[in-house]
């Protein structure tokens, strides 16, 4: 049977725990790093148009200073990618304004006249295949000797910058991936021992057998989240243990009733047979056995009765009824006996009732039986019925009988519980008869019908048990 | 009058058979089930008692077997089994009544007596007459040697079930069944009571008694000399 509610995933919790921290872990690190990478070349981006941008600004200085001459500027620059500001590689052209070639520090490498973006414009990188990367500018220049308008291009050797962030990057994903497994595998291991408590749970509920009901899980042995569920299952366990004993002792209860009749009938025919005797004799012994059969007979009867009432698939013919024609019927069939005993048996009000009617009339002879017999000469039983909560029924079987000792009270509905059986007051007034199945029934019925019984009761005053029907529309 | 016995339980059908032909029957027993299928499609008999499990062939098989084969024959039922879902199948299966063992053997022979008088055309009666009491069942009275009994309604209909069926040893579960509609079995003994207050009217005062206790059976209506 499926509980609403339950988790469909099939995954083991261990799986889901570890998945979902390395997915955390993955999203930190890895957000972390990319923003750790993006930073430095950002940085790196910039400071490097600073430079190329300055060198070009300070080549142009020089162009345009009248005082400098010329073969000093190109002496300063002919070198391959020598450059004067800082020790880093520049690679420098010159281009007249028709774009021939006026001069070139001599580089293998050298980048292409139209890879450089046009003059004014932000600077571009250029990669050679297989050799240096480049950030390139390009600016005009007003050459203050000749008043001749030459193109100065400006190229960076970046080469440096980049290596760098790749091996930055290189790095990082080691970093990376390394703290993917040590955190994976530190999950792992958290997730093992935040369910130890879970599999030793498990270890103890396997232990307990059925002859060891009465051990307990014990609540406060076991971490705050399993708690809840240690005690839960103590609960059932306990449950179990109490419908256990209950079975335990209704079984010895059920033996020891079938025992007794069972001895007498063997007793009974062993001494017949001891010697002759006369055909009375004889008849006297089968009439005392005939008895016996008609109360095991009834016993067994009863018993399966109250099983099959256990089980909520029993067949109910329930049907709307009138709980005072139901009640006369009961009343009708004891009216002899209450007239015998010179007792007023009496039905007062007028329902509605959603019952079985040959179960409800059981119920209620139980009940009249039962206050009939306890209720004292002169005395009266009355059966009561009522509308109830809920559009439910409500019967009262009240007598003014001995009524009945509170500490049976909460016993009464239990089989083969009799009062009298239990201690020697009630044994006194009250006399025993029958096998004490007859309230149970009347609880068997009730559950049957989804209702409810209650008793209450007053030494010397008498004792009232009322039923409670659900309606038709309330009742499972 | 002619029964079949179909019971594989030596001491049942032993005393069963003998019971009823005590009674008035003459019994033929079949101990298998596929034995008492023949035996009741090729003879006649006024009624079958069938028990339900049995060897080769169960009472179920039987019953469906017969009645598909257009067979009316009156079939009592036996079983050891009390639930409802089989008491349920048998009747739709066309069986007529239903015991559950352990049963009063006196019951046995009582549904028996039903079913067979079950098709006969009985006489609408209106009055009984047994030794010197009378009842008038349309006028709902009785009286014992021209004196009239002063009965209540279920007194009177409780004397005239018994006179009804008088010889018939009658249980206090048919009698509750019948006089109150009672169809279980309960502890109270107030179907003794209210026959020992039927006496008390009807018998008592009267030299011949007309209701007699069979212990441990039932109570029987009979004018046999006491």
């Amino acid at each position: 049977m499926t509980q609403s509610g339950e988790i469909k995933s099939p995954w083991s919790m261990t799986t889901r725990l570890v998945g979902l921290q390395v997915l955390a872990v993955a999203l930190l690190i890895g957000s972390a790093l990319f923003f750790v990478l993006r930073t430095v070349a950002s940085h790196l981006d910039t400071d490097d148009r600073e430079i190329v941008d300055q060198q070009a600004a300070l080549l142009r200085k020089w162009f345009e200073d009248p005082h400098i001459e010329i073969s000093d500027i190109m002496k300063q620059i002919s070198g391959p990618l020598g450059g004067p500001v800082t020790e880093q590689f520049f690679f420098v052209r010159i281009l007249d304004s028709r774009g021939k070639v006026l001069h070139e520090s001599g580089n293998a490498d050298a980048p292409p006249i139209d890879a450089f973006p046009a003059p004014a414009n932000p600077a571009t990188y250029w990669k050679v295949d297989g050799g240096p990367h480049f950030l390139m500018t390009a600016v005009w220049v007003e050459v203050s000797a000749n008043r001749q308008k030459v193109q100065l291009q400006v190229a960076f050797d970046v080469t440096d910058d980049f290596t760098l962030i790749r091996n930055i990057g290189q790095s990082t994903s080691l970093v990376f991936v390394v703290a993917l497994l040590v955190s994976a595998g530190l999950a792992l291991l958290n997730s093992r021992s935040a369910l130890r408590p879970l599999r030793s749970l498990t270890d103890s509920a396997a232990r307990i057998q059925a002859s060891q009901l009465s051990t307990r899980l014990d609540a406060t042995a076991w971490p705050v989240e399993l708690t809840p569920l240690a005690r839960e299952f103590d609960a059932m366990l306990g449950r179990l243990d109490t419908s256990f004993r209950r079975l335990a002792r209704f079984s010895s209860d059920l033996s020891h009733e079938l025992r007794t009749p069972i001895n007498n009938l063997r007793g009974e025919a062993e001494v017949a047979l001891i010697r002759p005797r006369s055909v009375e004799e004889y008849r006297a012994v089968l009439e005392s056995s005939l008895e016996e059969y008609t109360r095991i007979t009834r016993l067994i009867d009863t018993l399966l009765f109250i099983a099959k009432a256990d089980q909520p698939e029993s067949g109910l013919r329930r049907q709307q009824l009138d709980a005072a024609i139901e009640c006369n019927a009961v009343v009708d069939f004891f009216e002899p006996a209450s007239a015998e005993r010179g007792l007023t048996l009496l039905v007062r009000g007028k329902a509605p009732i959603y019952c079985d009617s040959m179960l409800f009339r059981r119920a209620l002879s139980n009940l009249v039986d039962n206050a009939l017999r306890y209720t004292p000469r002169g005395g009266h039983v009355d059966l009561t019925v009522r509308s109830g909560a809920k559009g439910g029924t409500e019967v009262e079987v009240s007598d003014s009988g001995a009524g009945i000792a509170a500490k049976h009270l909460p016993h009464i509905f239990e089989r083969f519980y009799q009062a009298a059986k239990e201690d020697a007051d009630a044994a006194a007034t009250t006399p025993r008869s029958g096998f004490g199945l007859g309230l149970a029934i009347v609880k068997s019925i009730m559950e049957l019908h989804g209702g409810s019984v209650a008793v209450s009761s007053a030494p010397e005053q008498g004792t009232t048990i009322s039923l409670f029907f659900p309606a038709a529309t309330q009742a499972i | 009058m002619r029964v079949l016995l179909v019971e594989d339980e030596p001491k049942t059908a032993a005393f069963v058979r003998r019971g009823l032909e005590e009674n008035g029957f003459s019994v033929v027993v079949a101990a298998r089930g596929d034995e008492g299928l023949s035996l009741a499609r090729t003879e006649l008999f006024a009624v079958i008692i069938l028990d339900i499990s049995l060897p080769v062939l169960d009472g179920f098989s039987i019953l469906a077997a017969l009645r598909q084969s257009g067979s009316a024959v009156p079939v009592l039922c036996l079983t050891a089994r009390d639930a409802v879902v089989e008491r349920v199948k048998g009747l739709e299966l066309g069986a007529d009544d239903y015991l559950v063992k352990p049963f009063s053997f006196s019951e046995l022979l009582a549904r028996l007596r039903t079913i067979l008088r079950r098709g006969t055309i009985t006489s609408i009666e209106r009055n009984i007459k047994v030794a010197d009491l009378e009842i008038d069942l349309s006028r709902m009275r009785a009286s014992r040697g021209g004196q009239r009994l002063d009965l209540t309604a279920k007194e009177f209909n409780l004397l005239a079930l018994l006179a009804r069926r008088q010889g018939e040893v009658l249980s206090r579960t048919v009698i509750a069944e019948e006089v109150w509609d009672v169809n279980f079995d309960s502890e109270t003994n107030v179907v003794e009571v209210a026959i020992r207050r039927l006496r008390k009217k009807m018998d008592d005062p009267f030299a011949q008694k007309l209701v007699h206790t069979v212990r441990g059976v039932g109570y029987v209506f009979d004018s046999r000399p006491t």
